[in-house]
């Protein structure tokens, strides 16, 4: 019994969290797993109709350009709110004025994605915008443009406001991973003589591997799953150019209120998810076992 | 550890809370529910809070109003509880086409003995937006007119009145960008206000074309719909349209105080917009209904007509045809459509309270015969029109690839109707 | 020496550029609606009118109802989540049973589906279980979506802990549970900290679930009174809504300061401690 019991604990700790992941996150998901083989237009019962909404997705013209787009999102944030979260935290941890710093870009991530959308909706403005303005008054009148309605131009400038958006939080979990890295190797390095960047790139940045994991696997996921943002400013628009496939998902379910159809497109979505953040979690943890 | 005395209190603090906030339930007073989809700018939310007020003193009958500031969550949570009890026994819906699936299902009441009693008091046309196989279902919450709101400091500085026919509407536009005015505002932003170029100039071309081509009759390579096309091309490509970048509810009321942009093509409740940043009715802005095209076409105007439903399977659906009936009265009518500034569809209610350019607008529609036309958003099936709003964006940002949204535009008709 | 230039030269220009907007937006915040119609956005107003125009947000978005609301859940979910990842990291990282990365696979992929998703089964879901338009209903759930990141947080700091911290400890005679709170849980402040922030900021912002889980005024966050000031097919009041906006996000400003030493000085306050 005892032994029994002293077995059982550790999984003991684990279930409370399974248990709320599973009743409210898991259990939905696998509802609109089903749904993804059926016709709901959430009035009428839902109709079984096998693969015929991935059959759909495959031929709609769409589809490619919300693919497309949804990896230029995800390769977009890895480079800019990931690699300047880390470059500010790296660069501004204990200097001088370091608190102003993190202060700075911290308060973007404060504001709602919606107020987000509005304000850079409002930045990005053709006549009255807050961009074309300066662009004007500088002189540079040839580079203002309609920002939201040019393609590829209006996905690279939501990216930007993103990049605003997110690079606090980016930043803020490499300053966490850098408390915790322990001062000898770093003093050590540098008593042989080692650079800046040397220290970085050899002593810091290895041990930094588990925070880098969480920013790496949050980036990939909130990317992928990009919707609040282009909704606000875009809604995918114009002419469906900057849509992701989390934006189709939602014009599909909730504007057209093909539900079976949008949720063969979560399925997908998850599937591109899992693929993606799985392999790199797996590549990562395999790494730390080994160590 | 001191820490440890930090987090035991953090932990207690949460759990305090949690435990107070458990204790506290929601009673429900009213008799039904009214959901809406006008939750922010504009808000129905305080009208119809008032006329819950006014239906308790007059029916016995009261409602908890349950606003949502997004269409797309208010329609989720109306579809979902529509075939259950838990369904609102009122709310806000689209008209025709927009409704057509929601009759469909059956989940909703029968309101045409109600209209019956008010048949001398309402033109056909706004009952025909609601009506199905004979049968009416739904009352009017909002009846829209489409006209065009000019800034009119900027019209007196030139000596501009409102034009009579198409060539002086045209001859104007050109006089205005000759001054450093953009004549006309519309915008690509926001996926669905690219229609209203599209159904403008249909409808002052040919108003039957329009309505047939809205059912699936015609298509959209009809000489008369690719007329409306070359004559649209002609103007977007003279410049007289803003960047259809440019937000038409967060930018375009400010160019338009600014004398930046002279006109704007919209329903009539437009005005909020610029009452909001302070414009004066009749002294800052008027309307005029944009002339025909094809001088052969009598006055038209094109109408929004939105709806307030009714659910079969609610908790407390009897009593819908007595609140359709006291709704469509000339009496409750002018207290809901003076509480927005509306213009009320009731022909027996006193319109006295109009700001002065919908007084007169309600009296030309009146007086000079005109032709009401349902807008393109309910008009045509919602398959179509979704998708084609988003060629309409494409045609105004590349008005050179015209044959190309022509033929997509084709297609998606076809298809669309030929599964019916 | 080198740090400071590149601090000086990258840096202070990035500072400016992420200011910007929110400079621009606070000042329309202070600006009537004349001088917000006609002016240039760097403008300073003729007039300040910034107690005006929170006033107007306030009452116009009944604000406060909602605001006590949107504390309970963004305290509920920061909580919850804090003690049911940290529990679940422990055994995860340090009793490593047997399937442990399956089940932090599990509870993981709770983030990798697209949360619009969960919208309608959750608002049927609801409505069977009673749990439709509650507070209880919303604090559940919102202690659930934040569970999975705070997993992945609490697993990557719990994996940085000294092995050789537990053995010690063990050796001692301490049970896991003890060395779990009186070990890990005090070391991991900077990690909870971490997720207090981001899970309380991301329940006070979100709006869809608070939209589709309630109906009642009160049961619903504040993203919804907010929402309330947006201009949906008329022209918001720009001045009112920056204001309403800028209230609305002065607990999560409020919090970040707060809990700002213990991640970002994390290290020094552990020494200070012990």
């Amino acid at each position: 019994m005892r032994r029994a019991l002293r077995k059982a604990a550790p999984y003991i700790y684990i279930l409370p969290a399974l248990f709320f992941v599973g009743a409210f996150l898991l259990a939905p998901m696998l509802y609109t797993f089903y749904l993804s083989f059926t016709q709901y237009d959430l009035m009428t019962p839902p109709r079984f109709i096998g693969l015929d909404n991935y059959r759909r997705l495959l031929t709609e013209p769409n589809f490619l350009t919300s693919l497309t787009n949804t990896f230029v999102w995800m390769l977009g944030t890895l480079l800019l709110p990931v690699g300047l979260g880390l470059f500010i935290a790296v660069v501004v941890d204990r200097v001088a004025l370091a608190g102003v710093f993190k202060s700075v870009f911290y308060i973007p991530l404060t504001i709602s994605a919606v107020a987000t959308g509005l304000i850079w909706t409002w930045m990005y403005g053709p006549d009255l915008g807050v961009l074309n303005t300066i662009l004007r008054a500088v002189g540079l009148s040839g580079w203002a443009r309609s920002w939201l309605t040019e393609v590829p131009t209006n996905t690279l400038a939501m990216i930007a406001a993103w990049t605003w958006k997110m690079t606090g939080q980016n930043m803020i979990i490499f300053l966490v991973g850098l408390q915790a890295i322990p001062k000898e190797p770093v003093e050590a390095v540098k008593l042989e003589g080692a650079t800046e960047w040397q220290t970085f790139r050899y002593v810091v940045f290895p041990l930094l591997r588990p925070m880098t994991m969480v920013v790496v696997t949050m980036s990939l996921i909130n990317s992928l799953n990009q919707f609040d943002l282009i909704y606000v400013m875009t809604q995918g628009g114009p002419y469906r150019s900057s849509e992701t496939l989390a934006v189709t998902m939602y014009r599909e379910s909730f504007t057209m209120f093909h539900m079976g159809y949008g949720a063969s497109i979560a399925i997908v979505l998850s599937i591109i998810v899992i693929l993606l953040s799985g392999s790199y979690l797996r590549a990562n943890l395999k790494q730390e076992g080994a160590q | 550890m001191e820490l440890n005395g930090l987090w035991r209190r953090m932990l207690c603090r949460a759990l305090l809370l949690a435990l107070v906030a458990l204790m506290s339930t929601t009673v429900l007073a009213a008799d039904l529910k009214v959901y809406h989809d006008k939750f922010s700018a504009p808000s129905w939310q305080g009208p119809f809070e008032q006329m819950a007020e006014l239906a308790s003193e007059e029916l016995g009958i009261t409602w908890e109003t349950i606003g949502y500031p997004t269409t797309d969550m208010h329609q989720t949570a109306v579809r979902t509880s529509l075939p259950s009890s838990r369904a609102p026994e009122m709310f806000t819906w689209w008209s025709d086409f927009r409704m057509e699936a929601l009759y469909k299902t059956g989940g909703l009441v029968d309101v045409t003995e109600a209209w019956d009693a008010h048949a001398d008091e309402y033109n056909p046309a706004l009952r025909a937006a609601f009506e199905f196989e004979g049968r009416v279902y739904g009352v009017p919450t909002n009846l829209a007119y489409w006209s065009m709101w000019y800034n009119k400091p900027v019209f007196e500085k030139y000596g501009l009145k409102p034009p009579k026919t198409w060539d002086e509407f045209i001859e104007m536009c050109e006089f205005l960008k000759g001054e450093g005015i953009t004549p006309l505002a519309h915008t690509v932003q926001g996926r669905w206000p690219t229609f209203i170029w599209f159904q403008e100039l249909l409808t002052r071309l040919d108003p039957d074309i329009y309505e047939a081509l809205m059912i699936g009759e015609i298509n959209y390579d009809h000489p008369t719909v690719r007329q409306a096309f070359d004559i649209w091309q002609d103007m977007l490509e003279k410049g007289y349209f803003v960047d259809p970048g440019t937000d038409l509810f967060a930018e375009v009321p400010r160019m338009f105080a600014n004398g930046q942009v002279a006109m704007i093509l919209i329903g009539d409740w437009y005005t909020d917009g610029l009452d909001s940043i302070g414009l004066k009715a009749g002294v800052d802005y008027d309307t005029f209904v944009v002339p025909p095209i094809n001088p052969e076409v009598g006055p038209v105007i094109i109408y929004e007509a939105a709806p307030l439903l009714f659910s079969k399977n609610a908790a407390n659906a009897q009593y819908a045809v007595r609140i359709a009936d006291w709704w469509l009265s000339p009496e409750t009518q002018a207290r809901w459509c003076s509480i927005l500034g509306f213009i009320p569809p009731n022909s027996k209610t006193d319109a006295s309270f109009l700001m002065e350019p919908k007084k007169n607008l309600l009296n030309e529609i009146n007086e000079g015969g005109y032709r009401l036309v349902n807008r393109y958003w309910e008009a045509t099936p919602t398959e179509i029109c979704e998708a084609a709003v988003d060629e309409f964006a494409r045609f105004i940002l590349n008005p050179d690839q015209k044959e190309d949204v022509i033929n997509t535009l084709v297609t998606i008709a076809d298809r669309y109707w030929s599964a019916q | 020496m080198k740090r400071r230039i590149l601090v000086y030269l990258v840096v202070v220009p990035l500072c400016l550029v992420w200011l910007l907007p929110v400079w621009t937006s606070l000042l329309v915040a202070f600006k009537n609606l004349d001088d917000y119609a006609s002016q240039s956005f760097w403008q300073l107003p003729s007039q300040w009118n910034f107690v005006d125009n929170v006033k107007y947000a306030w009452n116009k978005a009944k604000l406060g109802t909602y605001f006590i609301n949107s504390l309970l859940y963004g305290v509920a979910g920061a909580a919850g989540s804090i003690i049911l990842a940290s529990l679940a990291s422990f055994s995860i990282v340090r009793l490593r049973p047997k399937g442990a990365n399956l089940l932090f696979a599990l509870i993981f992929s709770g983030t990798v589906f697209p949360f619009q998703m969960y919208l309608v089964p959750l608002y049927k879901g609801y409505q069977e279980l009673n749990l439709y338009d509650t507070k209880l209903g919303m604090m559940l759930f919102y202690i659930s979506i934040c569970t999975p990141f705070a997993t992945l947080i609490f697993r990557a700091f719990f994996s940085t802990i000294p092995n050789e911290l537990m053995e010690a400890a063990r050796l001692d005679g301490c049970s896991d549970l003890r060395i779990y709170l009186q070990m890990f849980m005090p070391l991991s402040l900077p990690a909870a900290a971490v997720v207090a922030v981001f899970q309380f900021t991301w329940v006070w912002n979100d709006l869809l679930f608070g939209l589709i889980l309630t109906c009642s005024a009160d049961t619903r966050p504040i993203m919804v009174g907010l929402a309330q000031l947006q201009g949906a097919r008329a022209a918001a009041n720009m001045p009112g809504l920056m204001a309403g906006a800028v209230i609305a996000s002065i607990p999560t400003i409020a919090l970040f300061t707060a809990l700002r030493r213990y991640f970002i000085q994390g290290l020094a306050l552990q020494t200070a401690g012990e």
